[in-house]
């Protein structure tokens, strides 16, 4: 792989294509949608399924349970991928849930599997803290008394990203 | 915000996505957009069968699957012999956000780049930006896609020629 690419004269020439009509979407301009409207129906629609959705959430969370509680201290690498893929689910989900401490939490998570990976010693308890943290979160959000616990897991997720920072 | 009124109502299109969160969350996008003709499926290679088979006119896909990769799937929109349309609007939407994964869905020709998590609003600007791409497409030795400005193509070659 070399990192000194040929002057632009003596790359090979690109060829414009004309995408033929039918090809392309056929999108039309008299539509009785407009972005607004439809903007506005699709965040109803994420509203709706919200509910739909938390037994999914519940599963994700109760499968990270599983990983972090089995979590070693280094994190073996299977145990850090499995982790790693499932606080990924989680952080996607999150934030159109209307989730997003749970959805920083899954970020924060994602950080530590990322940083002690190789095999350094403390990411374990690290990891089951922010499960905690996580659980917490949720059935904070379930209770509706959201203000109080989010100051709480704040200050610990502040705490974590602190040692993090350190441990690197 | 745009003024005009898109119709969407003809559009076909594909979603692919291991999570069935995402994927009806993604079909409710379209739906509200109003869009009539929607699939969707939880792995790669069902996806190309669908590919194949409905022949959509825009493909969302996750990254990371079950059974493969959507980077593949694109590959294979734009270069098998068996691709219905290698002309096909491609919108990747995963939870990768790292830039290799980003400029490599550019080589690979994708028309649409989007990071989970995100919200409604991204999405539906994202969705009406790859429905609506008009570029023509650019031919070379590596590369079939929609034409690239010169500063991705520049910027691709310093990284990775």
């Amino acid at each position: 792989m070399s990192q000194n690419p040929p002057p632009a004269s003596k790359r090979a020439p690109a060829t414009l294509i004309k995408v033929p009509a039918s090809s392309r979407p056929p999108v039309g301009r008299t539509g009785s949608v407009t972005l607004e409207a439809a903007l506005k129906r699709a965040e109803a629609s994420v509203a709706a399924i919200v509910e739909t959705h938390r037994a999914g959430l519940v599963e994700i969370i109760s499968d990270l349970g599983k990983v972090t509680m089995g979590a070693s201290d280094p994190i073996e690498p299977d145990n850090a991928a499995k982790l790693l893929a499932v606080a990924n689910d989680l952080r996607g989900v999150a934030v159109p849930l209307g989730l997003p401490l749970v959805g920083e939490i899954a970020n924060v998570i994602c950080d530590v599997v990322q940083r002690f990976r190789v095999g350094t010693t403390g990411a374990g308890p690290l990891v089951q803290m922010l499960y905690h943290a996580l659980r917490q979160a949720y059935e904070a959000v379930g209770r509706g008394d959201r203000l109080q616990h989010e100051a709480e897991i704040r200050q610990l997720l502040k705490e974590l990203r602190a040692k993090i920072a350190a441990s690197v | 915000m745009m003024e005009y009124s898109p119709d969407y109502s003809n559009l076909k299109v594909l979603i692919a996505d291991d999570m069935s969160f995402w994927r009806t969350l993604m079909r409710n996008f379209v739906d509200a957009l109003g869009v009539r003709q929607v699939r969707s499926v939880e792995s790669a290679r069902k996806a190309w069968d669908m590919v194949c088979e409905f022949q959509p006119h825009i493909l969302i896909c996750d990254w990371q699957m079950l059974d493969g990769e959507g980077i593949e799937l694109l590959r294979m929109v734009r270069h098998s012999k068996d691709s219905p349309n290698r002309f096909m609007n491609v919108m990747m939407v995963t939870a990768f956000n790292e830039e290799h994964r980003v400029r490599q869905a550019l080589r690979e020709g994708v028309n649409c780049y989007l990071t989970k998590p995100m919200t409604a609003q991204d999405f539906l600007r994202k969705f009406a930006h790859c429905a609506e791409d008009r570029r023509p497409f650019e031919s070379t030795p590596s590369y079939l896609g929609p034409q690239r400005s010169p500063e991705i193509v520049e910027s691709d070659d310093l990284v990775f020629v």
